[in-house]
């Protein structure tokens, strides 16, 4: 194969995952919310909803057609370069966000023309056994992570060990054939950086598990105990879904590292299958789980919908979301909330632990980003 | 048990969580020694600020429903507070002594009646 079909190949991938995930959004979220706007289960039927939702599909297939006759016609006529994909995946992201703002506005304009919040009361409930059980038993124990710890840390002990032998160019980075494309010089400060970024991977991996744990456990008011355990599979799912990414992104780091400081030798053509598997099951698993099983187990199947009461509805929290995006709202002690409009979490922006979290996850990357350039 | 704190009501939130958690004592829907979820845990998932559950919570206290352990945090209290051997005697002395069990009964009918207009 050559480069520049390689490219293009990675490129229509990573198009039609983007368009793909952002036409599944709106299935995967809770059931109640729209747009980012909270709607009474009874109402999201409504023939002018479902109006919003074939423009917000009209649009993002056009947005996307759009785009990629762009960035085909700059790719193949004026510049293939890898930072090309970055640009447009970046601009794609940039032009998804602008339809959906556009659906989330006609969606408020809707909402604020009915009141069909009136009538109905808006509730909250808690648990009391669920609400420590989601936040303990609901994910993988951190001591696990120990494992892929000590694997990361061959990273370091290993090279350290055999610092006379290693070859005087390291390898950091590696295409999709498996061959190093980027490389380092050998040093002390090399050597101990390439060695300590699995182990700052594992890290930020076992503290995301430990924000699944601690994050808001929002429980539909309609049916409040089933909704709970659903919510129990669905922290459960995500963690074990961190775990063994976890898992899998040490074990293949460590391969590469190692192979490249010639501590262990294999034929890395014969490697490239297992690489496309990993890369395909790492990007594609999340997605078709998600589906499954929704934000916050919203997708689970009840085998009876006989329990639903639909006098109460979960509390009307739009004026909290900026954008019907970002969570802002300083009286909520919580830091991680589901996301409005998706599956996964977001940070409460209103809590100044969540900010001090979002400026070290910035330094760090930062920090990881330019190690390679610092010693190369 | 399940706790449900209505966001329009005219009664404060710290006083419905207070309200629903003697209602669960009470129902033996939280049994004694049961501890309750930390303020901090209630309070991020009802999405309120710390103080008001802190608020419900010291109110259970002095009332006696929960006490607050450093460790545990707030566990149900044994309902009522079992009476000692002496406390037994003393009352079965007194009962025996001031009046017999109509007068008695009597008695509580018309405090019932009194309040119950």
């Amino acid at each position: 194969m050559n480069n520049e079909l390689i490219s293009n190949v990675m490129s229509v991938f990573i198009f039609a995952l983007l368009y793909l995930t952002f036409l599944v959004t709106p299935k995967i979220t809770r059931k109640d919310l729209i747009f980012g706007v909270s709607i009474p289960l009874d109402r999201t039927k409504d023939e002018e909803i479902k109006k919003i939702s074939r423009s917000y599909y009209i649009e993002l297939t056009g947005i996307t057609l759009i785009i990629a006759i762009i960035y085909f016609i700059i790719l193949n006529n004026v510049l293939n370069h890898p930072l090309t994909l970055v640009l447009f995946t970046f601009v794609i992201i940039g032009a998804y966000f602008v339809v959906f703002l556009r659906a989330n506005k006609k969606m408020k304009t809707y909402k604020s023309k009915n009141n069909f919040m009136g009538n109905k009361k808006q509730v909250v409930y808690v648990d009391t056994n669920m609400s420590k059980t989601l936040r303990k038993d609901a994910v993988i124990h951190p001591v696990w992570f120990i494992i892929p710890g000590i694997i990361a840390l061959t990273n370091l002990i290993l090279p350290l060990m055999n610092y006379d032998n290693l070859p005087e160019n390291i390898g950091t980075h590696w295409n999709i054939q498996g061959v190093a494309d980027r490389f380092v010089t050998k040093s002390m400060g090399s050597v101990i950086s390439t060695g300590l970024i699995p182990l700052v991977l594992v890290g930020i991996l076992a503290f995301t598990n430990y924000s699944i744990a601690i994050s808001k456990n929002k429980i539909d008011a309609s049916n409040p105990v089933k909704s709970s355990q659903k919510l129990f599979k669905f922290k459960k799912i995500n963690s074990i879904m961190i775990y063994c990414l976890t898992i899998g992104l040490t074990l293949l780091l460590t391969t590469f590292n190692l192979k490249s400081c010639n501590i262990i030798s294999f034929d890395l053509a014969k490697f490239s299958p297992v690489l496309i598997i990993f890369f395909l099951a790492v990007v594609i698993g999340p997605i078709i789980i998600s589906i499954k099983i929704g934000q916050g187990g919203s997708n689970i199947k009840d085998k009876d919908e006989s329990d639903i009461n639909s006098d109460v509805i979960n509390v009307d929290d739009d004026e909290f979301w900026i954008l019907g995006s970002f969570y802002y709202n300083p009286n909520d002690p919580s830091i991680f909330v589901e996301k409005r409009f998706g599956t996964g979490w977001t940070m409460n922006f209103g809590n100044k632990i969540s900010i001090i979290i979002s400026i070290i996850f910035i330094i760090f990357v930062t920090i990881m980003m330019l190690m390679p350039v610092i010693f190369s | 048990m399940l706790i449900r704190i209505d966001f329009q009501s005219d009664v404060p939130i710290y006083l419905q969580l207070k309200n629903q958690i003697v209602h669960g004592i009470a129902s033996s829907e939280l049994q004694p020694e049961e501890s309750l979820p930390s303020v901090r845990q209630m309070a991020e998932d009802i999405g309120i600020n710390l103080h008001t559950v802190n608020k419900g919570y010291n109110l259970l206290k002095d009332e006696g429903f929960v006490t607050i352990d450093r460790r545990k945090g707030a566990v149900v209290n044994e309902i009522p507070i079992k009476p000692s051997e002496k406390v037994k005697e003393t009352l079965k002395d007194e009962l025996k002594n001031i009046m017999d069990k109509e007068e008695f009964i009597n008695e509580c009918l018309s405090m019932y009646d009194e309040y119950n207009k």
